[in-house]
């Protein structure tokens, strides 16, 4: 880590050196770590109250004339500064002290790191630390609660599951509101590639579960307009910047980390067992009006069905055991830098049949050509094996909460699995859905300094993604032992080139100034093809795949198969400038251009500035507040853009459909207009705006940041129907109208609390997130909602994504009928979607994180809790969990239902005939909690151990995730986010659940050691 | 040595800048970008050809044109309990988000629309006179049969011998493939019925006169059509005319028996005007065998209302009565005890779609030969239909007066078409217009609260459509 950053600044700080000019008496030394003793090269060694001085080699050693009695200060950026005065020795070794507060760290941004007391945008920073030794679906995840304004949620357990980021509540419409993922200066590949027509079980996927957390150095996020226009049209929702790790000078390094755990479900839903159902549904028959017992579903007898006491979650739901491997080497010389690293992942979720293995290797290698020329690659493949697994309305989880009725049994007298309603165990046993992903990311890159501070830089790269999916229904045999499955292929080729020149210059000491000129130009392609197959014995495998390929049209074998490619192409330029004047005065000012092949021909290129300043106050002469020792004030204003756009989506198109027709023979094509031209089509705009208060106290053992922000997002992309009378079906013309603003407070703190033998440090953050819709483009509030009478809709003046439902006020004692709220106030039990409101928001009035690390002699204890304040979550599954006994297990709660004339109860009377599914107020929950997000202990080995065995350090931890949750939310696992297939419906339905499997509680153990 | 670095970086850069090409078209094999698109007659073809999947499908003629009037004419019957929007067709009170109706109207002028598109580029395109007349005809003929089940649903009746000035919908004329064409208004009835009437006679003088067995239009499938608009405005000269070219000149017989047409096995029977054909892979009859097929393990969605059924199985020589119904039991756990008259006509799995046939033809044209006294045509017609029905093709037509003969035919008609296309309710609406007292469920035959509304995204998109009342 530190080697890392002396490497780093040994070439900008190399070019500083001058002269000195007078001398009395030579005075030598080495510069060393502290902490390893290790030289430390490109110290700045100034004598007080000059400009002049020297900076020590590569070695740490230095050289200087002085006079005696003169102060040296020894200054080395991540260190703390120190001033000796020189008296009449001829040697001064000096060793610093790290300087572990954050404002002196590094931070890299796009196209070049600064230090984060330089920074005039708003950046959150998080380190190895942070993710190692971490059970983590991808490692994304790992910016849960550790940033500001970053709200992160993890979608579900499932293995490879995505996780949902929202960089200061970023709202689209239909457009993409994933971050840009930039991994060592490449915008990698990201989203779900799974093809929903070989099987569609309402789970997504995430493309960056390929990629190793732990060969993660650190992730900068950019939050605003300063730091993240540099990205132009796809920084709205964000940056986030990745780096890899790299070699640390000195004898090569050997590091094992190995982790395993053990995971299960968070929470279990309460179910009606066999028996209560089997009264309830009778009760619920004779409420129908029906006599004599029920014919009870699954065509059960009474007797049969209350034999039968199947736990269907018991039945799907296991201990998954879950282990980790890292293996890394790194070394680096004056010539070299090489960081090599293979890993091996396999993780078993709390559902039966989902297991997720991941194997990757890395080697970053760059090399000093000459003084002034470096060349490098890094490269990294990672195959990824998913064993998937229904969930929600695909069965699964979803159907042992559900249709899994707890009087069916799992297999009959005979062994034989049950077949006549939903049997969960035989869909898990006898189906298989694989997904396997080969994906290779290599990056290469020049850099020359042709003058001291001036850099020329080139990084190519390609990221390549394949995957295929295989799905075989076992369930399915027919009479002739014959079942179907279906195929699909996805192949991405992300082709991305930076070119940039860079030049550091100080005019008359007081005035810095980094110029940054570049270009970058991105070609994505991708190629899709799916087939379904009849006719299978067997699952599809390498042979049987040809040969299904090459009976197209034979209509025994495939029923279809399909093709698809889409390819865009981005071309940018950017330009930005930093200037700093005398250490207290900042002002970074970027432009950026972007052409892009997804822009309609009227706006193909879009054009990004931002200006931003910071004001160093706690360097002024004026300032003296005590123990405040750092205030700075920052300010920012800027455009950046969406262009998560579709990249077809301008253009007019006719599609051939193979088999379309039939000329009463064979199956013929037909040739039809699918997509109208959208010359006007273009990015989503964000005006940002950013201010920022940083503060240091007690030499900066407390530091943070007080922000606000406003979002003023324009040209949001709304999907207009066009007139069923203009002949194009269901079409709708993608066009840029709407308005969202989004505001919000952000607050972080680092405090160390006690130093010494027992260390405590905190740290802290919160948010807010306010939002609201500008505009519409004139179009009425039910044009953009989730359906007929669905859940959430937009509506000018109100929050993103609102929950808009008909209030539920009880339930008549008379009748056991449910009684609602029509729009003046009258109680009714009418339900009509017209008497739907405004109650509630799926975004927290505030969330965050906050943790803190103790630490005593060799022990170090991290607890981290997150949480997230006043988020509505809408149970979608509750109308049939409560209600819907036709069919569906209904939750415990039922047992209060309404029975007889008279009973005051909350729970409406249960029926089998007339059930209405009818989304109301009655099944929206408050999703707040407070939650044990990892507990970590660890106990480093001493070092006169380590020394007798070899080893250069070992730490063994135990730990913990989801440990402790405190909510009132009961429905499931207040921290959601439902898995949807289109991206409307992620953006706008992301609260509203559907049987979705909850987060794993994971118990872990693991070491880690270096030698 | 350092020039040499400059240099590849220089290098580097411009090789970089020059494979940009950002005017990328789709690549994938089966989307054409619209402007290269339509190149020849064949794409024109193709284009066509896209119509008739959509007129085949359950959301048009496949499907909803064969229960929606039926069940407002108390023909058809369903379970009222279910179906959301069904619903509103048991209580005939229409809402503009009425889930069968979006589709209904949207899929129908995407027929009009792409026949339009058809037209258009068949001006500019090079080829044989006799291959772009038939281009032609054809897409005429598909414009004027969406136009026509459009205005037959959403616009008040054709009232004879009046200004029909009553909204009737917007013509689909101009073709639409930019997202900022202008949308249409209402047209008059009148207007809507004189474009049909133009399309059909344009298309009259382009189509071949022959059949090639693959389900496309003919003349005579055009003047069929054509007799029916007529029939439909009570034009009875016009619609005599054309159903006595038809009859006279199209070589057409009726079928042995009266499940032929629907027999899998005879496609193409010689009573069949104009089918859609069907074959196991693409199976287009299927919207229609899932509404009515009585012989699954699950019930259809409708069965025969029950006086409905007792007209039409009034007379045990009907070999109709026989073969088309099937009283059976409703399946399920606890079925009612009482026995449900189910429609049989469609149990077969996979056959063409009849959409014009000769029987329907010659009662069109017997009762306009009653309705301009030439009754010896008229009797001799439903004497061919009944006879065939009541399988004597001598059977005697006994009739007392005009007034008779004209309900006996119209009798005919309504257990001859049963079910298909909704005949029925068109038929009470075209008497209605002729100036008789009709009632459909229990309304005015011209009542607004028979009309569907105009689907909600249409009203929001559209601010030239008038909504009905």
């Amino acid at each position: 880590m530190l080697m890392k950053k002396k490497l780093l600044f040994l070439f900008l700080i190399g070019s500083l050196i001058f002269d000195v000019v007078y001398a009395q008496q030579t005075i030598s030394g080495q510069v060393t770590d502290a902490e390893d003793g290790e030289p430390l090269p490109g110290v700045n060694i100034l004598v007080k109250g000059t400009s002049s001085g020297t900076v020590s080699d590569f070695n740490g050693n230095y050289s200087l004339s002085v006079e005696e009695g003169t102060i040296l200060v020894f200054s080395f950026v991540g260190y703390q500064p120190q001033e000796l005065s020189v008296g009449s020795q001829t040697v001064l070794n000096v060793s610093l002290n790290s300087d572990v507060t954050q404002l002196s760290e590094i931070v890299v941004v796009g196209f070049g790191t600064q230090i984060k007391r330089d920074l005039t945008g708003a950046v959150g920073q998080i380190k190895a630390e942070q993710i190692e030794g971490r059970v983590l679906p991808s490692f994304e995840a790992a910016l849960q609660g550790q940033t500001p304004g970053v709200q992160v949620i993890q979608g579900s357990g499932l293995a490879g599951s995505p996780v949902q980021i929202k960089i200061r509540g970023n709202a689209s419409v239909s457009g993409g509101v994933e971050p840009l993922y930039v991994v060592d200066g490449i915008p990698i590949t990201t989203g779900d590639f799974s093809n929903t027509r070989v099987r569609n079980i309402a789970s997504n996927t995430n493309a960056l579960a390929n990629i190793n957390p732990n060969d993660i150095e650190s992730i900068e996020i950019l939050k605003d307009a300063a730091a993240g226009a540099i990205y132009g049209s796809r920084a709205s929702n964000g940056v986030v910047l990745i780096t890899t790790k790299s070699g640390a000078k000195g004898k090569g390094k050997f590091n094992v980390s190995y982790n395993a755990s053990i995971q299960e479900e968070t929470i279990r839903q309460d179910l009606l067992n066999s028996a209560e159902f089997v009264e309830l549904y009778q009760e619920a028959h004779e409420n129908s009006g029906g006599v004599g017992d029920a014919v009870l579903p699954g065509g059960l007898s009474r007797e049969e069905a209350l034999s039968n006491d199947t736990d269907w979650q018991d039945e799907v739901l296991q201990k998954g055991f879950s282990q980790d491997l890292n293996v890394s080497f790194s070394k680096a010389t004056e010539k070299y830098n090489l960081f090599a690293s293979g890993s091996f992942s396999d993780q078993e979720t709390f559902i039966t049949g989902n297991e997720f293995r991941r194997i990757n290797g890395r080697i970053n290698f760059d090399y000093n050509i000459l003084e002034n020329l470096k060349v490098g690659f890094k490269a990294t493949y990672g195959d990824v094996r998913n064993d998937r697994v229904p969930v929600g309305f695909a069965g699964g989880l979803g159907a042992a909460q559900g249709s899994a009725l707890p009087i069916f049994p799992i297999r009959e007298a005979d062994g034989t699995f049950f077949v006549n309603g939903a049997n969960p165990v035989r869909e898990l046993e006898l189906n298989l859905f694989t997904q396997k992903e080969r994906r290779a990311i290599t990056t290469a890159f020049i850099e020359y300094e042709i003058l001291p501070g001036l850099k020329v830089r080139s990084e190519n790269s390609i990221d390549y993604l394949d995957q295929n999916e295989d799905f075989f229904d076992g369930q399915a045999f027919d009479v002739n032992g014959l079942t179907s499955g279906g195929s699909g292929d996805v192949y991405v080729t992300n082709f991305n080139t930076n070119n940039y020149i860079t030049y550091d210059t100080k005019i008359n000491d007081d005035h810095n100034f980094t110029f940054l000129l570049g270009h970058q130009y991105q070609d994505l392609q991708l190629f899709r093809a799916n087939f379904r197959a009849s006719g299978l014995t067997d699952r599809i495998d390498e042979r049987t795949r040809e040969e299904i390929i090459n009976a197209v049209g034979d209509e025994d074998m495939v029923d279809e198969r399909v093709t698809f490619q889409e390819r865009s192409r981005i071309l940018s330029g950017f330009f930005r400038v930093n200037y700093k004047y005398k250490d207290k005065y900042l002002l970074t000012a970027i432009a950026r251009a972007d052409a892009s092949s997804r822009f309609g021909e009227n706006n193909q290129v879009g054009y990004f500035p931002s200006v931003s300043s910071g004001w160093i106050i706690s360097e002024e002469d004026f300032f003296d507040f005590g123990a405040l020792s750092f205030l700075k004030l920052r300010a920012s204003w800027g455009l950046t853009g969406n262009d998560q756009i579709p990249p077809n989506g301008r253009f007019g198109l006719f599609t051939r459909d193979p088999g379309g027709f039939n000329d009463n023979v064979n199956q013929v094509d037909v040739f039809f207009p699918s997509q109208l031209p959208n010359p006007d089509l273009k990015w989503e705009t964000t005006e940002k705006i950013d201010l920022g208060l940083d503060f240091g106290i007690l030499q900066d053992r407390i530091s943070g940041t007080l922000g606000y922000y406003i979002n003023n997002a324009r040209d949001i992309i709304l999907d207009v129907p066009l007139a069923g009378s203009q002949g194009n079906g269901g079409a709708q013309a993608a066009r840029n109208i709407g308005e969202f603003q989004t505001t919000g407070w952000e607050f972080n703190l680092t405090s160390s609390n006690l130093v010494g033998n027992f260390e405590w440090t905190t740290n802290l953050n919160l948010s807010t997130v306010n939002n609201e819709v500008k505009d519409l483009g004139g179009f009425g509030p039910d044009t953009f909602d989730s359906g007929d009478g669905g859940e959430v809709r937009l509506a000018v003046g109100q929050p993103f994504a609102a929950f808009f439902l008909v209030p539920f006020v009880g339930v008549n004692s008379e009748n056991g009928n449910a009684l609602y709220l029509d729009l003046e106030g009258n109680v009714t039990e009418e339900f009509d979607i017209a008497n739907r409101r405004l109650v509630g928001s799926p975004f927290p009035d505030f969330f965050g994180g906050i943790t803190n690390t103790f630490s005593y002699k060799n022990f170090e204890l991290s607890v981290f809790f997150n949480f997230s304040v006043g988020n509505k979550i809408y149970n979608g599954e509750g109308p049939l969990q409560q209600g819907g006994i036709n069919n569906t297990n209904q939750r415990r709660e039922i047992l209060d239902r309404w029975r007889q004339p008279g009973d005051v109860t909350d729970v409406p009377k249960l029926v089998t005939e007339g059930f209405a599914f009818e989304n109301s107020t009655r099944f929206l929950s408050d999703g707040s909690y407070l939650r044990l997000k990892t507990l970590t202990l660890s106990y480093n080995l001493p070092p006169n151990l380590l020394d007798n065995i070899g080893l250069s350090s070992a730490r063994v931890f135990i730990g913990g995730q989801n440990l402790l949750t405190f909510t009132e939310y009961e429905q499931g696992d207040p921290e959601v986010v439902r898995d949807n297939q289109t991206q409307l419906d992620r953006n706008l339905r992301s609260s509203v659940t559907f049987f979705t499997p909850p987060q794993a509680r994971v118990y872990n153990i693991g070491f880690n050691v270096s030698f | 040595m350092k020039k040499i670095y400059f240099i590849l970086l220089s290098l580097c850069f411009i090789i970089a800048l020059s494979g940009c090409d950002l005017t990328l078209e789709p690549e994938g094999e089966n989307d054409i970008p619209l402007d290269e698109a339509i190149q020849t007659l064949e794409d024109v073809e193709e284009l066509l050809l896209s119509n008739y999947a959509v007129i085949r499908s359950g959301s048009t003629m496949g499907g909803n044109s064969n229960w929606m009037g039926s069940l407002l004419a108390d023909q058809a019957d369903r379970d009222p309990s279910s179906g959301f929007g069904d619903v509103q067709f048991i209580n005939i009170d229409f809402n503009a988000q009425n889930p069968t109706l979006r589709p209904f109207w949207a899929d129908l002028y995407v027929v009009a629309n792409r026949s339009s598109i058809a037209i258009s580029f068949i001006e500019i395109l090079e080829g044989s006179d006799e291959a772009k007349n038939k281009l032609r005809g054809e897409a005429l003929f598909l414009r004027s049969l969406a136009h026509f089940e459009l205005v037959r649903y959403f616009a008040l009746p054709y009232i004879k011998d009046q200004d029909n000035t009553q909204p009737g919908i917007p013509l689909r004329l101009d073709p639409v493939l930019e997202i900022e064409s202008p949308t249409a208004p209402r047209s008059s009835v009148e207007a809507t019925y004189a474009r049909i009437i133009e399309d059909l006679l344009a298309a009259i003088d382009l189509l071949p006169s022959v059949d090639e067995d693959d389900g496309k239009p003919t003349v005579w499938a055009a003047r069929a059509l054509l007799a029916k608009v007529y029939f439909q405005q009570n034009n009875f000269d016009g619609a005599f005319a054309q159903a006595n070219e038809v009859i006279q000149n199209g070589g057409f017989q009726l079928n042995e028996t009266v499940t032929d047409i629907f027999d899998p096995e005879q496609n193409f029977s010689r009573e069949s005007i104009w089918e859609i054909p069907s074959i196991l892979l693409d199976n287009s009859s299927a919207s229609l065998t899932g509404l009515y097929q009585s012989d699954r393990p699950f019930d259809p969605t409708y069965y025969a209302d029950e006086s409905f059924a007792i007209f039409a199985r009034s007379e045990a020589a009907d070999t109709r009565g026989q073969l088309w119904y099937n009283e059976r039991l409703r399946n399920g756990a606890n079925p009612p005890p009482e026995p449900v008259v189910f429609v049989s006509k469609f149990d077969n799995p996979v056959f063409n779609l009849p959409m014009l046939r000769l029987a329907e033809i010659l009662l069109i044209r017997a009762e306009s030969a009653a309705e301009t006294n030439n009754t010896a045509v008229a009797v001799a017609d439903l004497q061919s239909v009944r006879g065939r029905a009541f399988d004597d093709s001598g059977i005697s037509i006994d009739f007392s007066g005009t007034d008779d003969l004209i309900n006996q035919i119209r009798e005919e008609r309504q257990k001859e078409m049963a079910f298909e296309f909704s005949n029925i309710f068109h038929d009470l609406k075209r008497v209605g217009g002729n100036g008789e007292s009709v009632t459909i469920g229990g309304l005015s035959f011209n009542s607004p609260e028979l009309l569907f509304k105009i689907p909600d995204v249409e009203v929001n998109t559209n601010p030239l459509v008038e909504q009905n009342p």
